[in-house]
């Protein structure tokens, strides 16, 4: 398939009692491309993300995957079409009753008839990717933050998904570890190819890595288009949100 | 509340202090609709999780390995503290039915009196509350944490259905565990009854087995074992069900332990009258 357009969102509506969240969300994201979505606290980030990868039903609007609306189907397709998603939480949401080995092959164990043999090969390939061979028989609980980061990322990539999702990657790091984790998202994505979409209010890894962003305000999307296009805009609101991060156009790509 | 209640009572000062609260009338009024209302919310949420668990218990794949660790968790885990309970349970009733059978010199019916109330009442309730105490608080925990830390979400965008994956080896562990663990609390209690009737009490070992082949009927155990059914796989339910429903961080999850076993233990109480009603 070779439509630009890998997800189209369409006129998303989603409330949780008097709280109107999404009020006609439209958004394109592009295939192969890494997408940010930016927005304040509260603006519904992740509510939309909920919505994308099906673990809530919209209350009206369309989510065409290649074209497929995903919001009718039941919960048996779902979770097929759930494969196609990698998903990297914000807290990590690794299982701490598991290694990070068995965190990573969790998937694999599940989804495939694969030997053992098979599995062990393809996790440590992964673990070694992202410099975890060493924390193969640890527990969650006891590496730090940023490896935790690592293994979520590594347990999304092991089915090879389509597209990969980050919610807030780099909330509670430090500065340092922040752009550590930009760098995985770059080369995770010239890595694997695949459509990446990164939620997050930071700045630098907004236009550090985004190829695509669009800024969700009042439960709609404001703007969206290149980095530079949301640097220039002439929309207050866009220029309060960035200009409060305290990043200036001088810090765009390196 | 009668008039003269209310007039009796002195003058609290801070209400006036504070600004247009609804007075108590209206409050209780509102406390008093409040309460069915949160009931029935929780027990048609409670209802939902029952048919999802067995819609999803239906459908493959069967996992059996979660399954064996649940009835070890479920059936290990309470092994000691069911016994424990059995054991000073009978040696108790014992005492009681010795001191109260004595006084019509009747105290060789000890062995049967024992084994009934064991049977009939005193064995499903207490592996059902001991069950609560011990496996539904440490489940109610375990499946909290992972919704708050969204580990339960984690597993749905992974196409692992949580309820499958989660809920429905503990249900099923329950069900096949707790009958067990009732006609073991049942056979503990009677080496307690027997050690104190027979060993203390000194009354004639061969009358106290008599009567009890004598008093306990094979409808007995049937019933024993369809309450203890019950009883486990519904605080067990009630445990999935809390931890899977909280939320608000470690605080959220300390609630829904909590509440996970004050209603089981109340509903193994409720249960436990309406099905002695239903099989008497
Ligand atoms: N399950 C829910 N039930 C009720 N309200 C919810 C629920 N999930 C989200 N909300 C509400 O939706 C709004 C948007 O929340 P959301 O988590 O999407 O914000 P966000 O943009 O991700 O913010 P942040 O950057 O702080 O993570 C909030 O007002 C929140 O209270
Ligand atoms: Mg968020």
């Amino acid at each position: 398939m070779n439509d630009p357009i890998h997800i189209k969102v369409e006129g998303l509506h989603k409330s949780y009692g008097d709280n109107h969240v999404l009020r006609g969300v439209d958004l394109d994201l592009y295939r192969g491309r890494i997408n940010v979505v930016i927005g304040g606290s509260g603006a519904g980030k992740t509510v939309l993300l909920r919505q994308l990868i099906a673990l809530e039903k919209p209350d009206r609007g369309r989510i065409l995957l290649d074209g497929e609306d995903i919001v009718p189907l039941d919960e048996v397709l779902l979770n097929r079409i759930r494969r196609r998603f990698g998903m990297v939480f914000q807290m990590s949401a690794l299982f701490d009753s598991m290694t990070v080995f068995e965190n990573v092959a969790f998937p694999l164990i599940e989804h495939t008839r694969l030997g053992a043999k098979e599995i062990r090969k393809r996790v440590m390939a992964k673990l070694e990717v992202l410099g975890l061979e060493e924390a193969e028989r640890r527990m969650p609980g006891e590496i730090s933050g940023g490896m935790r980061k690592r293994v979520a990322v590594a347990r999304a990539l092991v089915m090879e998904p389509e597209i990969l999702i980050y919610d807030e990657p780099t909330a509670g790091l430090d500065p340092v570890a922040s752009r550590t984790v930009d760098d995985l998202i770059r080369s995770t994505a010239e890595h694997f190819g695949g459509t990446s979409i990164v939620i997050s209010h930071d700045m630098c890894t907004t236009f550090g890595v985004g190829q695509h962003v669009a800024m969700l305000h009042e439960g709609r999307i404001r703007a969206a288009g290149a980095p530079a296009d949301l640097l220039g805009s002439a929309d207050p609101v866009v220029q309060r949100f960035i200009a409060s991060s305290g990043v200036t156009p001088a810090l765009r790509r390196d | 509340m009668s008039d003269e209640a209310t007039k009796a009572r002195p003058p609290v000062p801070e209400r006036e202090a504070l600004p247009a609260r609804p007075d108590l009338s209206l409050r209780l009024l509102r406390a008093l609709v409040r309460f069915p209302v949160l009931f029935f919310a929780g027990v048609g949420d409670l209802a939902l999780m029952t048919v999802r668990t067995l819609g999803w218990m239906l459908r493959p794949p069967y996992r059996l390995r979660l399954l064996l660790q649940a009835m070890a968790f479920i059936g290990v885990g309470s092994l000691f503290i069911i016994s424990l309970t059995a054991l000073t349970a009978g040696m108790v009733l014992a005492l009681q039915a010795v001191y109260s059978m004595r006084i019509f010199q009747a105290e060789g019916a000890v062995g049967g009196a024992v084994a009934m109330s064991l049977t009939r009442e005193i064995s499903p309730v207490f592996t059902g509350l001991m069950l609560t105490a011990q496996a539904s608080s440490a489940i109610a925990t375990e499946i909290g944490t992972m919704r708050v830390t969204d580990q339960i979400d984690a597993l749905t965008t992974m196409g692992v259905n949580p309820i499958q994956y989660l809920v429905v080896p503990r249900v099923v562990a329950a069900a096949l565990m707790t009958p067990i663990l009732c006609l073991l609390f049942t056979f503990v209690g009677m080496i307690g009854a027997y050690l104190v009737g027979v060993v203390w009490m000194n009354v004639d070992p061969g009358q106290f087995m008599d009567k009890i082949a004598n008093w306990v009927k094979p409808s007995d155990f049937r019933q024993s074992v369809i309450k203890a059914l019950v009883f486990g796989t519904l605080t067990i339910l009630i445990a999935c069900h809390q931890g899977y429903s909280a939320k608000g961080g470690a605080a959220g999850v300390g609630q829904a332990t909590t509440r996970a076993v004050v209603i089981g233990s109340v509903m193994i109480m409720v249960c436990d009258y309406l099905l002695t009603a239903a099989m008497m």
